[in-house]
């Protein structure tokens, strides 16, 4: 491989520019894009569950849409969307703190000590981590038998197991991780004499963080937004364990249609709309990401008095 | 092999497999016969599985669709160690497919210090849900049962094709009971002894690990009661067959011929606590495993099994299942 | 003014501090019920054992196993100590030294004994934990080599296609998990019907059969695509007139390219090899719906457990993947350090930017 590709580039790339991203589009093609495709064409088909491949696509049909938008399925479509969201913020705000603390707060090798603190939870099994939670959770655990002994929760003790409460509880720990990590990145990048300079104009801590330090991670909330809420919309695995009927989220019931139901076409239209559920849900939080620091920045004109005194200093962006 | 959740002693699968048969083992668990047949169907002949234990109604099919290949019944003379009243079954007179495994039946099982009414039949069961144990009982997560439990309580036959039944059934359990439920659930055992549900539907050989768990969890067992569903109510029997295109077939027969040695096999029913069929029962257990606990559990009495109804599988089976999901879409959205 | 200034960090460290601990929370859990004597995971039977863990607790057996583990980290320190000092050595294989003599004392540990096999055979659970490791690592190579392919590409050969390749990537990451395998299941059936392909699925040989094929293919999806960006990242941030002033100098294009362009994205190839062999060695979603009987991974496994009881050797299996993943992540951390990295270059260097 090592030859082709230095051969490739000796050459100057006198055949297509994309030549060394052809592998990668065949594969995207045959096990993305065709496979994605299918499912949208079985998501019009109908239910036939005697062939091998239980869809007929004989007469196409929009029912199975028709049939999430059914109250109970659109119900539990609403739930997964309002436990994302919050769960999403929830990181955020929890998260934002700690990104905080170890980007401006401490000395580089507590940096390196914080960042593999929160990143080591992330390496063992999510299943058995999910699994784990049942233990404190559990009505009739040791956590619990203790609030009641000290009379703080009524006598059936902790009732979260196989709630929604469970599940919200477990996705924000789940994912919080890959909240943190970017939110690090972004924060560490800004120029501390940005933060100085605005300080120094007399601008609180408070303006400073908002009109300053909170618009320059605006990139870092974007990715962590992106790593945290798309693969929380569509979590199988907290939902199964922990929620029980009612923490049920979409993950799982499409899920369920393709392995117990065979409804492939009505799991198909789920997914296909969970898809544009999210990334309209996207386009909403990233439209008002994209007025909330204009708007800041009107309401504070520090920030363009201290860019301007940084371009004025001269001294060149280095980090 | 691909079989139920915790359904064989682990030492039968595990080491003494190796040690005796010199045969290696592989476990996966599947929930309800339906992902069985998924699995199976989805790989066409190639899904690597051996042994299968499908539930009896559902083996025709399965012949049908070529998903099990016939048993070679000479690489498995233990046999004759099966009681007759358990071979021969409807599915599969002949035995040419099927053996076995053991049989049991549904009931449910509940909290005496939560609950304070005595219960004894289905309709019980459905009240004590929808009013004292609302929002704290779990059902069994599968088709069948979960409708069963309704058909049981009107008395009508769990086998029914009548539309006004399935209807009716669809309207009580979707838009009344639904919402009481906290989980579906089908092996509830260690969530009971973790205090999730004060009441819950449960095969005999899971309720009476419940127990166990109970004990463990440092609860008192003796608060806890186990009912048989009454009027009527289920008689299943899990079958071991090899699957087609069984990469290891000779492995798997003489496993399946292990395990049908009568001490094995006891050894097997101490631990998940379902009837294995042997012959002679009452005396085997006297001989091999006399300090056995709770076995009202798992052998009933002449009159019990008269109440008792096989399965049939039915064209309404599409509907039942349709049934459970509406009913899961519902049960989760009246939180939203 | 001047106690208000103070008041925050230690707020700030103190939030930390609680966050951390809910991260840890479920963790040590996992570690403590790996110990129950009790049948089941998740209920504390009040008595510690260590029977889930097999072999390895059985008197004999863990003094020989920690005795040469001791000896072989001990002479590695030693080692790494008297090669610090001395000048001739570089310090990049010094610093290398210890997490070697790590590997190389697991690796004569499971030469020497056989506790390997008695923990991660039992209960069945061994295998599944083997199929998780062939997996991840057929995924990671087949991520690595795509990923860091087109990630050169759309560095150095910007051009029309850059934007659709980038929407292709870019959608990648924002489907959920549970749509690529939902058409995954259902794509695999038809499969056969592709040329070449479709062969090679259906009547593969060795590892290409099996099912652990597709779990390399539904795996490498994701992992492909953080590869892409993190080598993609690395490169646009690299000046090319390097590569450029080699080739004019003269260097013969093959050595151009170890020399010069391979150095450059080798800490962001390692960086995605590894991330992508921890995400596919966790993946439960799509393996699940795509498994066969023969692919059942660990996570797979665990999930089809959860439907029953977890008896504690679950978390026996658990403990002992997540020291490999440490274990891996360490050796990165060292490599990446190697290179004059600090923290927040890591971290960045994980986040793809």
């Amino acid at each position: 491989m090592t030859f082709s590709v230095a051969s490739v580039l000796r050459r100057r790339w006198r055949g297509p520019k994309y030549l060394l991203a052809i592998p990668a589009i065949i594969w995207y093609l045959v096990f993305f894009a065709a496979p994605i495709a299918f499912i949208v064409l079985y998501s019009f088909g109908t239910k036939d569950s005697s062939r091998l491949v239980p869809v007929d696509l004989g007469s196409l049909s929009t029912k199975s849409y028709s049939a999430v938008f059914d109250e109970t399925f659109f119900k539990t479509f609403r739930a997964t969307l309002r436990i994302s969201v919050l769960a999403t913020f929830l990181c955020v705000v929890i998260g934002l703190p700690v990104a905080y603390f170890a980007a401006f707060k401490v000395a580089e090798k507590w940096k390196a000590i914080i960042l593999a603190a929160v990143v080591v939870p992330s390496f063992t099994s999510f299943l058995i981590r999910t699994v784990a939670w049942r233990i404190p959770l559990a009505p009739n655990g040791t956590l619990s038998k203790w609030l009641v002994g000290m009379g703080w929760i009524s006598d059936n003790g902790i009732q979260i197991l196989e709630t929604p409460m469970a599940v919200q509880i477990a996705i924000v720990y789940n994912y919080l991780g890959f909240m943190i990590l970017p939110l690090f990145v972004a924060l560490d990048r800004i120029d501390v004499r940005m933060r100085e300079a605005s300080k120094d104009l007399g601008a609180g801590r408070v303006a400073t963080f908002m009109g300053v330090t909170l618009p320059l991670a605006g990139p870092g909330i974007v990715a962590g937004v992106l790593l945290t809420f798309i693969p929380m919309c569509g979590d199988y695995v907290t939902a199964t364990v922990l929620g029980g009927a009612k923490g049920n989220m979409i993950g799982a019931m499409i899920a369920s249609q393709f392995s117990g139901a065979q409804n492939w076409p009505l799991g198909s239209a789920m997914a296909i709309l969970m898809i544009a559920a999210v990334l309209l849900a996207l386009v909403v939080g990233f439209v008002v990401v994209w007025i909330a620091p204009r708007l800041a920045a009107l309401a504070s004109p520090v920030v363009q008095v201290v860019r301007r005194k940084i371009l004025s200093d001269q001294s060149p962006a280095s980090k | 092999m691909y079989t139920w959740g915790d359904y064989n002693d682990p030492d039968l699968v595990g080491a003494l497999a190796g040690s005796t048969l010199n045969v290696t083992m592989k476990v996966d668990y599947y929930a309800s016969n339906e992902d069985l047949i998924t699995k199976l169907a989805a790989s066409a002949g190639s899904s690597g599985f051996d042994i299968v234990v499908p539930t009896g109604p559902y083996i025709p099919q399965m012949i049908e669709k070529g998903l099990i290949q016939k048993l070679d019944k000479t690489l498995i003379p233990n046999m004759i160690n099966v009681d007759p009243n358990y071979l021969a079954q409807a599915w599969d007179p002949t035995n040419d497919y099927s053996v076995c495994k053991n049989w049991g039946t549904t009931g449910y099982f509940y909290d005496t210090t939560k609950i304070s009414k005595e219960l004894t039949t289905w309709q019980d069961f459905i009240d004590t849900c929808m009013g004292e144990a609302s929002g704290n009982c779990s059902v069994i997560d599968a088709a069948p049962n979960y409708c069963g439990m309704w058909f049981w309580a009107n008395k009508i036959n769990w086998n029914t094709e009548t539309k006004a039944d399935l209807d009716a059934c669809e309207k009580f359990l979707v838009e009344e009971f639904a919402q009481h439920i906290k989980a579906f659930d089908s092996y509830p055992s260690t969530k009971l002894a973790e205090g999730a549900y004060s009441i819950a539907m449960a095969w005999n050989g899971d309720a009476r690990q419940a127990y166990v768990r109970i004990e463990e969890a440092g609860g008192n067992p003796a608060d806890w009661k186990w009912v048989l569903g009454a009027p009527n109510t289920e008689l299943w029997m899990d079958n071991y067959c090899v699957a087609a295109g069984a990469p290891n077939a000779e492995a798997a027969h003489a496993w399946i011929n292990w395990d049908l040695i009568p001490e094995i096999s006891i050894k097997d029913l101490s631990y998940h606590g379902y009837h294995t069929g042997m012959k002679n029962m009452s005396q085997l257990i006297s001989e091999v495993a006399p300090d056995l606990v709770k076995g009202d559990m798992i052998f009933f009495g002449d009159e019990q099994v008269a109440t008792m109804q096989t399965q049939v599988i039915t064209p309404a089976l599409d509907r039942l299942i349709d049934i459970l999901n509406k009913s899961k879409a519902k049960a989760g959205a009246d939180l939203a | 003014m001047r106690k208000k200034i103070e008041v925050l960090p230690k707020l700030l460290s103190a939030w930390t501090v609680l966050v951390l601990v809910f991260l840890f929370i479920p963790i040590s859990l996992v570690f403590l019920h790996s110990f129950n004597y009790g049948g089941s995971f998740t209920i504390w039977s009040g008595r510690a054992s260590t029977k889930w863990w097999g072999e390895l607790f059985n008197g004999g057996v863990m003094y020989g196993v920690l005795i040469r583990f001791a000896v072989v980290v001990v002479a590695g320190v030693v080692f790494a100590r008297i090669t610090k000092r001395r000048e001739n050595f570089s310090k990049r294989v010094s610093s290398l030294i210890l997490p070697l003599t790590f590997v190389f004392a697991i690796v004569l540990n499971g030469l020497m004994t056989e506790w390997y096999r008695t923990i991660f055979d039992f209960a069945g659970i061994g295998d599944s934990i083997r199929n998780s490791f062939i997996a991840a690592f057929g995924a990671t190579v087949i991520a690595v080599l795509i990923g860091g392919m087109s990630g050169v590409a759309l560095a150095r050969r910007p051009g029309g296609w850059t934007k659709f390749f980038m929407a292709t990537v870019f959608l990648i990451l924002v489907t959920p998990e549970i749509m690529d395998a939902i058409a995954l299941a259902t794509w695999f059936p038809r499969i056969k019907a592709i040329p070449v392909i479709g062969i090679i699925f259906s009547s593969g040989w060795g590892p290409f059969n099996g099912g652990i094929n597709k779990l390399w293919v539904g795996q490498s999806l994701y992992s492909s695509a953080v590869v892409t960006l993190i080598v993609r990242a690395r490169l646009s941030g690299l000046d090319e007139a390097l590569e450029e002033a080699a080739a004019d100098l003269g260097a013969p294009p093959g050595r151009a390219f170890r020399q010069i362009t391979l150095p450059l994205i080798a800490s962001a190839m390692v960086a995605g090899a590894l991330l992508s062999f921890a995400l596919c060695l966790d993946n439960a979603v799509i393996s699940t719906l795509i498994s066969e009987a023969g692919s059942t991974t660990f996570p797979v496994a665990l999930l089809g457990a959860t439907r029953s009881t977890i008896k504690p050797f679950w978390g026996v299996g658990a403990v002992l993947l997540f020291i490999v993943t440490l274990g891996a992540l360490w050796f990165l951390a060292v490599i990446l350090r190697r290179g004059g990295d600090s923290a927040s270059k890591i971290a960045a260097t994980f986040t793809g930017s």
